[in-house]
């Protein structure tokens, strides 16, 4: 299965229930009494996986580490292997 | 890696780069020799798919670890991918940004947003087993890597991404190292809306395919 095809399966198994519940071919006193709250619920949804996603995203953007002292060692490694590599006879081109 | 013990040799694939790369490796191949620094240059620009074929071709080895030149993928990691590797025989160790200490270098918030928004959006839609996906510092077993080259169809900086999804679809393992990734101090690194868009397409063919 495909990744596209796990979602319209899942999205079909919360579908079915909905949908026959919104049309009215499913009904009890119970969804009669919430129809509003149940027809809003795929909106509610969506808008808390928005509101989760950009949560977790700004999380991670701000959580992201920065690493200067990788930089700052990088920088005296390729001072040393300049200096390594002249003593073996490389001659650099810059 | 002389001083680690461990036995290597560096494949260098060099597509013509009008910057003097290929000099400056044969002048390295006459200090560590020919058996340690193997060039192996193509005539023109082939593509990173074809470089990799091209190089595995010429590796002896078992393993094949694939790094940036521009020093951006410090060397320093790789004994770390080998003891990793060796401790659960995996079949990828793949380095990571996203994850324990792995961080970038000299990125500012937009570039950190999108790549962390572009990252979220490939982990809901591929659900690969691995944190990091576009970078390409990784360790494969030889056969595997081949393997999951040979079911890559993208090209570019997006071919990273397919390999650990390819990956995750023939069941091999994956473990990953947190890295530090400087970038570039030689060049500039591009990021701009025609990657994105490429970026996009290849993630939603990728979502329906695979």
């Amino acid at each position: 299965m495909t990744n596209l095809q796990r979602w319209l399966f899942y999205a079909t198994l919360f579908a079915v229930p909905y949908l026959s519940i919104v049309l009215g071919t499913v009904q009890t006193s119970f969804t009669t009494k919430y129809l509003l709250h149940i027809q809003l619920l795929p909106l509610v949804l969506l808008v808390l996986f928005g509101i989760y996603s950009a949560w977790i995203v700004l999380y991670r953007t701000f959580t992201f580490n920065d690493c200067p002292l990788a930089a700052k060692e990088l920088q005296l490694e390729i001072l040393e292997a300049r200096k390594d590599l002249i003593a073996k006879g490389f001659k650099f081109r810059d | 890696m002389k001083v680690s013990g461990y036995d290597y040799e560096v494949i260098v694939i060099d597509d013509g780069s009008p910057d003097g790369t290929l000099d400056v490796a044969k002048d390295l191949q006459k200090i560590y020799g020919e058996d340690i620094i193997v060039l192996r240059p193509r005539a023109g620009k082939l593509g990173l798919g074809t470089a990799y074929i091209h190089g595995i071709k010429h590796a002896t080895g078992d393993f094949v670890i694939i790094l940036d030149a521009d020093l951006s993928h410090h060397p320093k990691f790789i004994p770390e991918f080998i003891k990793l590797q060796e401790s659960g025989d995996y079949d990828i160790v793949s380095g990571t940004r996203y994850a324990g200490n792995g961080g970038v270098y000299g990125w500012d918030f937009k570039r950190k947003l999108i790549s962390r928004g572009a990252n979220y959006l490939s982990q809901v839609l591929l659900r690969p087993n691995a944190s990091d996906l576009t970078g390409s510092f990784r360790l494969y077993k030889k056969p595997v890597l081949e393997k999951c080259i040979s079911s890559c169809v993208s090209k570019g900086y997006v071919f990273q991404m397919e390999m650990l999804v390819r990956a995750r679809q023939h069941n091999f393992t994956i473990a990953e190292v947190p890295i530090t990734f400087v970038d570039r101090i030689y060049g500039t690194s591009k990021l701009g809306g025609t990657e994105i868009i490429q970026f996009a397409k290849n993630l939603l063919y990728l979502f329906a395919t695979t």
